[in-house]
């Protein structure tokens, strides 16, 4: 059964805020948990997010998002019906989800809407796409800089062609390329349909092609990055995307300093910080199921 | 809340990661003919001390190792848990500067030595700080990548294997467990040994049913069977011998033409080290229960700090590969300590326990 709980937040800036949940179906310990957090600080201004997951006693730093933002009423009912908290807030275009876990990444409810051969496909997709997503860079840096004597001579022999001439290491040259893949993805943000063909254009043809003929970087770093900046938008949630577009950067680096090496123990230590991160007692890392006991 | 499968998991992992390098070498080493013996009894040992530990556990339930030998006496507790302590901090020593060694060997030549002991110790560290909870979850989703991957170089390492080095079975050598008391066999006990300790450490919101850890184990028979007889398969006995890490070596033969990677080897071999870092922090993480047990005044960082620090001093002076093997073979005393002594005693303190509380539901 639908549950609201309305409340009105802040002092200077009062602002209403809704707690959804379905009674009997909720995690006990979660719901107790969010009321007590909102209801011990009435007076508290939530100009944004930030200040939300403050007033939740979320730590500032924390690279994974605590609440999953949605603005489809299906996912909140989804989320609803699964025993998960809705929070809606006043002059916030969507509904944030409670808590957010691993699985928030691959699933999405709409999947559903299409015969299960094809939601797991779908799913298995946005694995993989998280997967080359956050690995590739890493991979090549490595391979090229530090191991390349992993990859077949045939291989090894056509990205080393493809790299003559470029004057400076792996990592340099990644790292140079991925900081013109983030301001494409930066500045088309707020950019007007009508002009955003032209970043894609300027950007994917123009400066691509010709970075490759001014030897600036090789081609086979294009299609990496190229690839895994695609693989990037598989996953659920632009805060996700954000989350992982970060992991790869500790990866890169590791890879650059210890090769393979690096790179599988840097996954190793994002996998140990998504399974430190919990939200109110339920772990990032656990499966939900509406009326699970946790912690 | 029943963890069994995410301690099971963590007890494969650690398990996992110690078979695979030094294991079959000593085992090798110790007979020439019918080595399934030599492992079969290694395991049978190990599964009957597994099983003797989780009933002891089970029944001083909620305490964990040190509570349950502090409850008979602060010097009590003090002389059983000191040689563990220093069983544990050899332990990690020769870890992080065999594991350290094998990557420079295999793959990372042109680095220095410290500069991976020094990640293989920090990542370790962070792990460990971030609590048992987090580890054991941190164990799943690290198997859940890794483990498809091993079992898939675990597969393909059978392509060169010759099945006719299998026989001889057994010869006068083996029947008479002639072998037990050589140095090798008494090493590579090792595999057998390091990796169960923890059950007794974890907490109690921990909780895991030891019948199943018990069952879960003899999934690992092929495992350690693999690490030994794909190498004699491969190479056989004569020339497996000769190789510091046979498994790897049989590994290093593998050639698949599907794959753009020409070495399965280094994947192979890192995810398998991926395991020993969970292993190294599940070790770093019990050295410092016990470290903050005996000085109350540390906290959890710099406690962890002072690990680290004499950590990796002693790896820094450990100088060669012969030092390594000799720190191994001294620390076969403590292990064999922390192998048979302390599952014994967690079992005989467990049964007085449960006399002394006949109706407990």
């Amino acid at each position: 059964m639908l549950r609201v709980r309305s409340y009105s937040l802040g002092q200077r800036q009062r602002r209403k805020t809704v707690l959804l949940y379905a009674e009997g179906k909720i995690h006990a310990q979660l719901l107790q948990s969010i009321m007590e957090k909102i209801e011990k600080l009435p007076d508290t201004d939530i100009p944004d997010l930030q200040a939300l997951s403050v007033l939740l006693g979320f730590s500032k730093w924390a690279l994974i998002t605590r609440f999953n933002t949605s603005e489809l009423p299906q996912e909140a009912a989804f989320a609803l019906e699964q025993g998960k908290a809705v929070i809606l807030l006043d002059r916030f275009p969507f509904a944030l989800v409670l808590p957010s876990l691993l699985s928030d990444l691959f699933v999405s409810q709409n999947d559903r809407n299409f015969p299960v051969i094809f939601m797991f496909t779908f799913r298995i997709l946005r694995v993989i796409g998280v997967l080359v997503n956050v690995l590739l860079p890493g991979l090549y840096v490595a391979l090229v800089s530090v191991n390349p004597e992993v990859l077949r001579i045939e291989i090894a022999l056509s990205i080393a062609g493809s790299r003559e001439g470029v004057p400076y290491p792996a990592l340099v040259e990644t790292l140079l390329l991925l900081l013109i893949l983030e301001l494409t993805l930066e500045s088309a943000i707020r950019m007007p349909t009508t002009i955003g063909p032209t970043v894609t254009m300027v950007g994917g043809i123009i400066l691509g092609q010709a970075v490759v003929q001014a030897k600036l970087v090789s081609n086979v770093l294009i299609i990496i990055l190229a690839a895994s900046t695609i693989a990037n938008f598989t996953v659920i949630g632009f805060q996700n995307a954000t989350a992982l577009r970060l992991c790869k950067y500790l990866l890169l680096v590791l890879s650059a300093m210890f090769g393979v090496l690096g790179l599988f123990l840097g996954i190793v230590v994002i996998c140990a910080y998504f399974g430190h991160v919990s939200t109110f007692g339920v772990p990032y890392l656990s499966r939900w199921k509406a009326g699970r006991k946790y912690g | 809340m029943d963890k069994s499968r995410q301690t099971i998991v963590m007890f494969w992992i650690t398990h996992i990661g110690l078979i695979f390098f030094l294991y079959p070498a000593d085992i090798i080493d110790s007979l020439s003919v019918g080595h399934w013996c030599a492992v079969l009894l290694g395991f049978s040992i190990h599964i009957a001390l597994v099983a003797v530990y989780t009933k002891g556990l089970s029944y001083c339930a909620p305490q964990n190792v040190i509570d349950l030998f502090q409850s008979v006496g602060r010097v009590f507790a003090f002389a059983m848990l000191l040689p563990l302590t220093l069983y544990l901090f050899l332990l990690m020593i020769i870890t992080v500067r065999a594991y350290a060694e094998i990557v420079t060997v295999v793959f990372l030549g042109n680095t220095p030595l410290w500069t991976i002991m020094l990640l293989f110790l920090a990542v370790s560290a962070f792990i460990c700080l971030l609590g048992i909870e987090s580890l054991f979850r941190t164990g799943m989703l690290v198997m859940l990548l890794f483990f498809p991957f091993l079992i898939l170089v675990v597969v393909l390492s059978f392509q060169n294997a010759d099945w006719h080095y299998m026989l001889p079975l057994m010869d006068r050598d083996t029947a008479t467990f002639a072998y037990v008391l050589r140095r090798p066999f008494l090493k590579s006990m090792f595999a057998f040994i390091g990796g169960f300790l923890f059950l007794g450490f974890i907490p109690s919101r921990i909780s895991f049913q030891g019948r199943k850890i018990v069952l879960s184990s003899l999934g690992l028979i092929p495992f350690f069977l693999v690490s030994v007889y794909v190498p004699l398969l491969t190479f056989g006995e004569n020339t497996a011998s000769k190789f510091p890490f046979p498994y790897i070596a049989a590994v290093d033969t593998v050639d698949v033409s599907w794959l753009m990677f020409d070495r399965v080897t280094m994947f192979f071999m890192i995810s398998m080290l991926c395991f020993v870092i969970l292993f190294l922090s599940l070790a770093m993480w019990m050295a410092l229960l016990l470290l903050k047990r005996g000085i109350p005044a540390l906290n959890d960082p710099s406690a962890s700090l002072l690990l680290i620090a004499i950590v990796y001093s002693v790896c820094l002076l450990v100088p060669n590969w012969s030092a390594v093997e000799r720190l191994m073979w001294w620390n076969t005393f403590p292990r064999y300590y922390a192998a048979f002594v302390i599952p014994l005693v967690v079992y005989a303190l467990g049964m007085r326990h449960r006399r002394k509380e006949p109706v407990r539901a």
